[in-house]
């Protein structure tokens, strides 16, 4: 009788019981063929272990903190908590994804890139809606593409200063709250200080009663460590853009106001699934006086890949003070410039891929006197627009 | 041989009652243990990561778990890894400069550029050769390598546990058969495996 090799594998790491280790002990003293096979499972075993003891992770391989892993847990779990039984939604995620990294490099503590980051971590619906950041306050939107290759932030050694710098320097003042359901617009207008509208023409599969949530607004504040930052700057190999010096030590607070998200039709995928309008009232970012936010601007361009020149020529065409740029990676979306509800709005459209078998999303962007609204869905252009110039 | 420290597998008891946060806090550096091993990226590793506690999030626990909630985590960590290494392998070189330019870029870490490049050579291979197995051999080599028991093993891949060690037999064998016959892709050639089959 001979033992199989599954249980003389067993017996080499003590996990068979001490009757049948006795045994097979004794009956190894006694039979060359096993004794010969336990000891060729025994070397394999130990040169298996030795060639995955290499993975063994290194210095600059350990985990974050876990509590700041579950800072980004529950930041994104809220954003999930629109809807999160949506196909759909898990698709567009899965897509933004790969920008987790552009998100990470931005979250550098500085202000001007806190937007970038929300933007870039969060799907589109959400990103347009409860965590839009503004310097000073949204006026109106400006969307710049890049090549997500380009971005400059690849590196461990990167993302170990980010991370350490941002859970350094950023504190939440005032956590989002839990969506909270109303039966209304003027319940909603109530709970969030903003004259809450409602679309009147809905494209015929809609459903006419919208589910309407208000979600508290959130508050945080960064202390900026400018040596740190420009250090990180250094690290993306972007040694030539300077920080401000105005921007050491400066304590910069970002306010998002509570966001009221009304959502029509259903969850199914495809052409007439839900679309969501959500408004707000202007998110704000105070700045110290002294900083110069083009400045801070054009250092978060050149962390997106541009150029020099495209970064400078970029920057001195908007107002930094009241745009709210918006980083579209090419491959992901197109966008155009549009008229809607009486103002001049942004309408990005996610590249049609018919194989992924789904309608591309758009996502209208604009703002009037001081909301900022967005509707995103899978309607074509038109059927987005004349819900967004419905709205009473 | 790395051990998880203090791993146990019914320590969750009371999982259903504890909060979640508490939860994620609790066995964080666990799955991001063997999320890290897999891949090598943090980046990738921190995001699977959260996939992973999402999953858990959503679920609220899978019915009939409970008990189990490591065995449940690395069930499904070590096939979120392996999924993302087996996609990875199409764009194999890709991995291969990165591997490299991670390993390279450590700031003060007492290695010398060639000591770098071997184990960074050595960690693709593995992988390579992790990738390539049926993912329930990977998945074992792993997580015994992490010093579960044959009890914890069973219970987070769902097969018996008077067969996990034919079960671990066999994909040692396979590693080691595959670990062999592995090329590096860039050359071709048999020069590091040559040095590597001595050693063994």
């Amino acid at each position: 009788m001979h033992y199989e090799d599954g249980m003389l594998r067993a017996y080499l790491d003590g996990e068979v019981s001490p009757d049948v280790h006795r045994a097979i002990a004794a009956h190894l003293n006694a039979c060359a063929d096993c004794q010969a096979r336990v000891e060729a499972l025994a070397s394999r075993a130990e040169r298996v272990t030795r060639h995955l003891a290499v993975l063994t992770p290194l210095a600059n391989e350990a985990a974050t903190p876990a509590s700041v892993a579950l800072a980004r847990f529950n930041a994104s779990r809220t954003a999930h908590s629109i809807s999160p039984a949506y196909p759909w939604r898990e698709k567009m995620n899965s897509r933004l994804k790969s920008l987790w990294t552009a998100h990470r490099l931005l979250w550098g503590g500085l202000a001007a890139l806190v937007i970038f980051a929300f933007l870039l971590s969060l799907e589109p619906v959400r990103a347009a809606a409860g965590e839009i950041l503004g310097i000073f306050r949204v006026r109106k939107f400006a969307v710049v593409s890049f090549d997500p290759n380009q971005v400059q932030l690849n590196g461990e050694a990167f993302s170990a200063n980010m991370d350490q710098l941002l859970s350094d320097s950023v504190t939440v003042l005032k956590e989002p709250g839990p969506p909270q359901s109303v039966a209304g617009a003027a319940e909603a207008s109530a709970l969030a200080g903003i004259p809450v509208r409602l679309p009147t023409a809905l494209p015929d599969w809609a459903s006419a009663q919208p589910d309407i949530r208000v979600e508290d607004g959130m508050a945080a504040q960064i202390v900026v460590d400018r040596a740190r930052a420009q250090a990180l700057l250094d690290l993306a190999g972007l040694s030539d853009v300077q920080l401000p010096q105005a921007l050491d030590g400066a304590t910069v607070t970002i306010e998002v106001p509570p966001v009221v998200i009304a959502q029509y039709g259903g969850p199914q995928i495809g052409p007439g699934g839900a679309f969501v309008l959500t408004q707000l009232r202007s998110p704000t970012v105070n700045l110290p006086p002294g900083v110069n936010l083009a400045q801070l601007g054009e250092a978060g361009l050149r962390l997106l890949g541009l150029s020099p020149e495209e970064a400078r020529q970029f920057s001195r065409n908007i107002d930094w003070s009241s745009t709210l740029v918006i980083p579209l990676p090419t491959d992901i979306a197109a966008f155009r410039d549009v008229s809607v509800d009486g103002v001049s709005g942004v309408l990005i459209t996610e590249r049609s891929t018919p194989e992924r078998g789904y309608a591309p999303h758009s996502i209208l962007l604009w703002q009037k006197n001081g909301v900022v609204y967005s509707l995103a869905g899978q309607g074509n252009a038109e059927d987005m627009l004349a819900v967004a110039n419905s709205l009473q | 041989m790395t051990l998880v420290n203090g791993f146990l597998l019914n320590r969750s008891a009371s999982a259903d009652s504890a909060p979640f946060e508490a939860l994620f806090l609790e066995h964080y550096d666990q799955v991001y243990g063997v999320l890290i091993r897999l891949l090598g990226n943090r980046e990738e590793a921190e995001d699977l990561t959260q996939e992973t506690f999402l999953r858990l999030y959503r679920s609220r626990f899978p019915a009939g778990q409970e008990h189990n909630l490591s065995g449940w985590l690395y069930r499904v960590a070590t096939r979120l890894g392996y999924n993302a290494l087996r996609s990875r392998r199409r764009r194999r070189q890709h991995e291969q400069a990165l591997a490299q330019t991670a390993l390279a870029e450590r700031a003060g870490d007492p290695m010398d550029l060639a000591d770098v490049a071997a184990l960074a050579e050595e960690r693709q291979r593995v992988r390579a050769v992790l990738a390539e197995l049926p993912q329930r051999q990977a998945q074992l080599l792993l997580l015994r390598h992490l010093g579960l028991s044959y009890k914890e093993l069973a219970a987070a891949l769902d097969v018996a546990p008077g067969s996990v060690g034919t079960l671990l037999a066999r994909a040692e064998q396979a590693f080691e058969a595959r670990y062999r016959a592995w090329l590096p892709p860039s050359q071709g050639s048999a020069g590091a495996e040559g040095g590597e089959d001595h050693a063994l």
